[in-house]
């Protein structure tokens, strides 16, 4: 097996018959997580962010069960496997059933939940394990070596299980009646139902079988990556999965064995070739090319649709509008919100001040996250990223080219509009799943390859504290005021759009995109323009986030945070802007307040599935309902007969119809 | 009368469908031009070709002497082809007030930057078009809907909401996607009065498809008939309703199809002549 | 009004109010149903007469009244429980399972007895033998039929379901005569069998062809019930679906 096969023409480039076959190896992992993938989104409609996380908690359990109990192997995976399964019923049953008709995004959010909540399990389960050198369990002990290629157990196993697990989907799905009644389902949930076909069990059965294909998936790439399977089973992996599901287009199993087989041999052929950087970026643009390549011409998919969130704030009647009373409002609530930002910082220690500090950046990014997704409703998991380039570009500027402080948060902020405009010209094409899919692609090529460039962040850089004149901004107490400076300069950048005449356009492109055209309203544009301020903004924040830290790198910029901060919006309520603010320091201030790993997972998880099972609306809803109880008193004082509707919510969050 | 619109040999196909197989129509100047079919046959497709949302694979469109086959829906509205939607579904989450001050864009555009610092003369602009709304929607008598959701409203409302976006919009030629549709029948009367006075107003000529026979035949000066995608007929209202091929397609092919005869006593007594009983064009349904 | 007897009722449905979300759709709907009559539900866009088959056959749930079938109150049964009692619906708009072929389509509708191999394969050559044309096309996706064939499809599921009571929601929408005229063939079979079944339909001539007793109704509300033949003597409610009415206008207007 030492054969290698080599190109010379355009560029030198190694292809060895081993990275052919481990690769295959490892797509086939790849292509079993994608099956998963595909069917629950084909039965619920909506990407499961938990499905690795499902997986590796079933993974836990066997390596308790092996080495701590003693178990045999086989019993331990049997229990594990009904383990995931029964989790997968569970989370139908609880979580997905109850938001039946809530837009899709929330339900991804929700997954997010869910993907934390099984990560707490996952760490408090490997921490009952006192014997962390056993490794994880192997089903057998045979390993294949044929010449330089030594294929693992684990290895084996997927090369024989994942082609007979496929085949035997297929066949279930094509020659069983209720296989057949499960594809029928997925297609027209109304048709199938007055057939007699019972639609939410085999939602149920759907979400079982996702849950035993990713426990599965789990228990064979364990062992050769050792106990702390949560790693192995991130962002990364889920992304690869995802990639090779999107190629199939969310629809054919077979095609998703072919796409993963494909992403895994790509990925270790190019790795041999080149950095693992590099590996990231040739997927970005096979991911990319293929989307844009099954995306074109008319989009006139009901998927985009769905995944719209309409944020309805229900303006108030212009009699009340003009009394000054009730104009004061959103000025006294600013004036008190700042005084006590400013007050804070007096009772905290130095290191209290730096979390705050960071709490605020994010909420900047949280800001561009409202924008995007909440006014201009298109989704984004992928705001980190600009958050970076931010950074990076801030970093370059200071240090690099002398440029006055002031002038590099500004200067980063329009680098971060102009990636976020190339950013969304695919976003013309590509809609709702497709696009939150290209986001997070995104978000970790610019970790993985982008930011790690010397012309970036590089191997990690020391971003200074400016200092004007006498100001010195070396104390954390006074960079904390500048950042405020910053989340103030955000909020009104947010709020004059968001009220005007730009702002009207991009809800009116979100609404009814032919009938904003029809009105003369330019599509293209308009979206574009919301892109620009989005990335604007998340890049400035990047860049009082990186001279706040002072010393970071690429791994301060995970993917992770950026799902994070679409939750912390809408925990926030998308449509609200304080609300974002007071979502960002739930989020944030817990990740970085509650020292003990998993407590912190137990109760944002915990928290965020609370909340978006009762109240969709998050704070934001909160919020307007007191706004509005003022209001009415204000009103009634003014004695202004007002004929509102009085069961009508300020923030009616529009269900799925 | 010159012709203000002209779509030459306008072919579409869905699939292995042929939604529309070399239709050719032209609009003149001043005129309103009536467009019946069954369900199928074609009309809306045509009105989305004509109004840029669909890309014909053969034809050329012509808008008062410029070739438009290749504008975008918005550089159509901008030259004053305006075009109103069959669920008039608006924006759900503007309220009239809103809607209409959307409506202005076309006059007074938002540019992005001025309005992200909130210069002074974004609100300038901002106070102009919202007066220009305001007389609006008093012109067209929603004074009592203007701070309420669109979405919260009947289609009726609706409707007027948008003929009111339509004043703003300065139509030379105006396109009506079934505007009774939804629209309880004492209200599509009073419709037909409406459509007539904007007419009027803005002096637009109008190229309207409908179900409803009694509106569109008060309303048109001249109707076009297609069926299976193919143009079938044209004429005066009158020469449509008795011509034998219109009312064959609402019909059906006579002799098969089951039909009914007998006589039908109007009101007056007077008993009929048996005739068979054409059935009312079935309801709009997107070919997709 | 049906001829009642001690037969029950096919459907039996009493005051039925429903909304979507705020929006009130449907207004104290009453109707009666004998078992085994052909009974044409008319009406005008919007009046709520698809809204009134979703609640009879169970997709959605109505705010107050309620469904009676063959005796049995099955107001809150959900859909799927209701297919077991018999009651079928062919909806409105594509409702054939586009990516599965004709003949996994037609199989779907025996779903309840699929383990019957042997009943199941007989009922598909009985639809195959009204539509050859499904037939022939058997292997072929859905999806990728005509409008027409693709409502035999739908049609013949439903024969396939068995049904006792069988709702269709606009069977001639869309669709060229000669093609309704094949579909009125297994309509008419269904009613040979004695299967009850309430048709919605814009067309008047198709419906009232088949129909024995009409209901018309308007902005969620029900204006006529009786015999079809009634319905014909009331030109003030099919003045809105006749070119007939347009003839009296115009002649009205001046000019």
């Amino acid at each position: 097996m030492e054969y290698v096969f080599t190109l010379h023409w355009p560029i030198t480039f190694e292809v060895p018959v081993v990275s052919v076959v481990l690769g295959a190896v490892v797509g086939l992992s790849y292509a079993l997580l994608a099956v998963g993938l595909i069917l629950i989104y084909r039965s619920t409609r909506v990407i499961n962010l938990a499905h690795g996380e499902m997986g590796a908690l079933a993974a836990a359990v066997v390596a308790v069960l092996v080495n701590e109990r003693g178990w045999a192997y086989w019993t331990a995976a049997l229990v594990a496997l009904v383990v995931a399964g029964f989790l997968g019923a569970l989370v139908e049953l609880v979580i997905i059933r109850r938001l039946f008709r809530a837009p899709r995004l929330i339900v991804l959010v929700a997954t997010m939940g869910v993907a934390q909540l099984f990560l707490f399990g996952t760490y408090f389960l490997n921490d009952t394990i006192d014997n962390r050198l056993a490794g994880f369990p192997s089903p057998f002990d045979t390993r294949l070596t044929l010449g330089s290629l030594v294929l693992q157990p684990g290895e084996l196993t997927l090369l024989v299980t994942v082609p007979l697990i496929a085949a035997a989907l297929a066949a279930f799905f094509r020659f069983t009646g209720f296989g057949v009644a499960v594809r029928a389902a997925a297609e027209n949930a109304d048709s199938a139902r007055l057939v007699g076909i019972p639609t939410r069990r085999i939602s149920t059965f759907v979400w079982v079988t996702a849950g035993v294909l990713s426990a599965g998936t789990a228990l064979m790439l364990a062992p050769g990556r050792g106990l702390t399977v949560t790693e192995s089973l991130g962002p990364d992996l889920l992304m690869r999965a995802l990639a090779a599901a999107v190629l199939a287009r969310l629809t054919s199993l077979p095609r998703a064995v072919a796409a993963g087989l494909a992403i895994g041999v790509i990925e270790k052929v190019v790795a041999w070739n080149y950095a693992v950087g590099e590996v990231e970026l040739v997927l970005f643009v096979v991911v990319m090319a293929a989307l844009l390549v099954q995306h074109r011409g008319a989009v006139r998919d009901t998927e985009a649709s769905a995944w719209q969130l309409s944020t309805l704030v229900r303006p108030l009647p212009r009699a009340v509008q003009q009394l000054p009373a009730v104009r004061a409002i959103s000025w006294v609530g600013l004036g008190v919100a700042l005084a006590v930002a400013v007050a804070v910082p007096f009772g905290l220690s130095n290191s209290q001040i730096f979390l705050l500090t960071s709490v605020v950046a994010f909420a900047i990014a949280g800001l561009s996250v409202t924008v995007l997704t909440g006014y201009s409703g298109q989704i984004s998991l992928g705001q980190v990223a600009f958050f970076g380039i931010g950074a990076a570009v801030s970093y370059q500027l200071t240090v690099e080219l002398y440029v006055p402080f002031w002038m590099a948060l500004l200067l980063s902020g329009v680098a971060g509009a102009a990636v976020a405009v190339l950013v969304g010209i695919p976003a013309l094409r590509i809609r709702g799943l497709f696009l939150a899919v290209s986001t997070l692609a995104f978000a970790l090529v610019t970790q993985k390859w982008l930011l790690g460039q010397t012309w970036m962040a590089g191997p990690g850089v020391i971003a200074p504290r400016p200092y004007w004149g006498r100001l010195d901004f070396a104390s954390q107490h006074a960079y904390y005021n500048l950042a405020l400076a910053g989340l103030l300069v955000a909020v009104l950048v947010c709020r004059n759009t968001l009220r005007s005449g730009v702002g009207r356009n991009l809800m009116a492109v979100r609404d009814n995109e032919a009938q904003a055209a029809a009105f003369t309203v330019p599509v293209v544009r308009t979206k574009l323009t919301a892109f620009a301020i989005s990335g604007f903004l998340a890049a400035f924040g990047g860049a009082i986030y990186g001279h706040g830290v002072e010393t970071f790198q690429v791994a301060s910029f995970p993917v992770s945070d950026s799902l994070r901060v679409v939750s912390m919006t809408i925990i926030g309520g998308l449509a609200s802007i304080p609300g974002t603010v007071i979502g960002a320091f739930v989020v944030v201030g817990i990740d970085r307040l509650v020292e003990v790993q998993y407590l912190k997972l137990l109760s944002t998880s915990v928290g965020l599935l609370v909340l978006l099972l009762y109240l969709p609306g998050g704070i934001g809803q909160l919020l307007y309902a007191g706004r509005d109880r003022i209001v009415a008193v204000l009103t009634r004082r003014a004695g202004i007969e007002v004929s509102a509707d009085a069961d009508a919510p300020a923030v009616p969050v529009r269900a799925e119809p | 009368m010159s012709a203000l619109l002209r779509a030459e040999d306008i072919g579409v196909r869905y699939g292995g469908v042929r939604a529309l197989d070399g239709v050719s129509i032209e609009v003149r100047d001043g005129e309103v031009l009536g467009l019946i079919g069954p369900n199928g046959a074609g009309k809306t497709t045509l009105f989305e070709c004509i109004a840029g949302f669909n890309r014909p694979a053969t034809g050329r469109i012509t808008f008062a002497g410029e070739d438009i086959t290749s504008a975008t829906p918005e550089q159509r509205a901008a030259r004053g082809l305006i075009r109103s939607f069959q669920d008039a579904r608006l924006f759900e989450s503007l309220t009239v007030f809103q809607t209409v001050l959307l409506a202005q864009e076309k006059r007074q555009p938002s540019r992005p930057l001025p309005n992200v610092f909130a210069l002074p003369s974004t609100r300038r602009a901002e106070r102009a078009r919202a007066e220009a709304a305001d007389a609006l929607i008093d012109t067209m008598g929603l004074g009592g809907y203007r701070d309420r959701l669109v979405s919260e409203l009947s289609t009726g409302t609706r409707r007027i909401t948008e003929l009111a976006c339509v004043l703003a919009l300065e139509p030379r030629l105006l396109l009506l996607d079934e505007p009774s549709s939804g629209i309880a029948q004492r209200e599509v009367e009073a419709l037909g009065a409406l459509l007539r006075r904007i007419k009027e107003v803005t002096g637009c000529t109008m190229l309207v498809i409908e179900h409803d026979m009694p509106l569109i035949m008060g309303l048109a000066d001249r109707i076009v008939a297609l069926d299976s995608g193919r143009f079938l007929a044209e004429g005066s209202p009158r020469q449509i309703v008795e011509h034998p091929e219109v009312v064959r397609s609402y019909l059906g092919t006579g002799t098969e199809t089951v039909h009914r005869s007998g006589t039908i006593r109007p009101r007056n007594g007077r008993a009929r002549r048996a005739r068979p009983l054409v059935a009312r064009p079935a309801a709009r349904q997107e070919t997709t | 009004m049906p001829a009642g007897g001690d037969a029950p009722c096919a459907l039996e449905v009493r005051d039925l109010d429903f909304s979507y979300g705020r929006l009130q759709v449907l207004f104290g709907v009453s109707v009666d149903v004998a078992d085994g009559e052909i009974v044409a539900l008319l009406g005008t866009n919007g009046a709520g007469k698809s809204t009134l088959l979703r609640a009879v056959c169970g997709l959605d749930l109505p705010d107050r009244g309620t469904v009676r079938c063959f005796g049995e109150d099955v107001t809150r049964l959900p859909a799927e429980a209701r297919v077991d009692r018999g009651i079928v619906q062919v909806p409105g708009g594509r409702s054939t399972f586009p990516s599965l072929t004709v003949l996994e389509n037609l199989r779907t509708g025996g779903y309840r007895y699929r383990r019957d191999r042997a009943r199941l394969d007989a009922a598909v050559e009985e639809v195959f033998g009204h539509f050859p044309v499904l037939a022939e096309r058997r292997d072929q996706a859905a999806g990728t039929l005509s409008g027409g064939e693709q409502q035999m499809v739908a049609l013949g599921r439903a024969f396939i379901a068995d049904p006792r009571l069988l709702l269709i929601d606009e069977l001639s929408l869309g669709l060229a005569p000669v093609i309704v005229e094949q579909l009125l063939g297994i309509v008419r079979a269904f009613a040979a069998r004695g299967t009850t079944l309430v048709l919605v339909e814009q067309s008047v001539n198709v419906a009232l062809s088949v129909a024995t007793t009409a209901y018309f109704m308007e902005r969620g509300q029900v204006r006529f019930g009786g015999p079809a033949a009634d319905l014909l003597d009331r030109p003030d409610l099919l003045r809105s679906v006749f070119l007939e009415g347009a003839e009296q206008s115009l002649s009205a207007t001046p000019g």
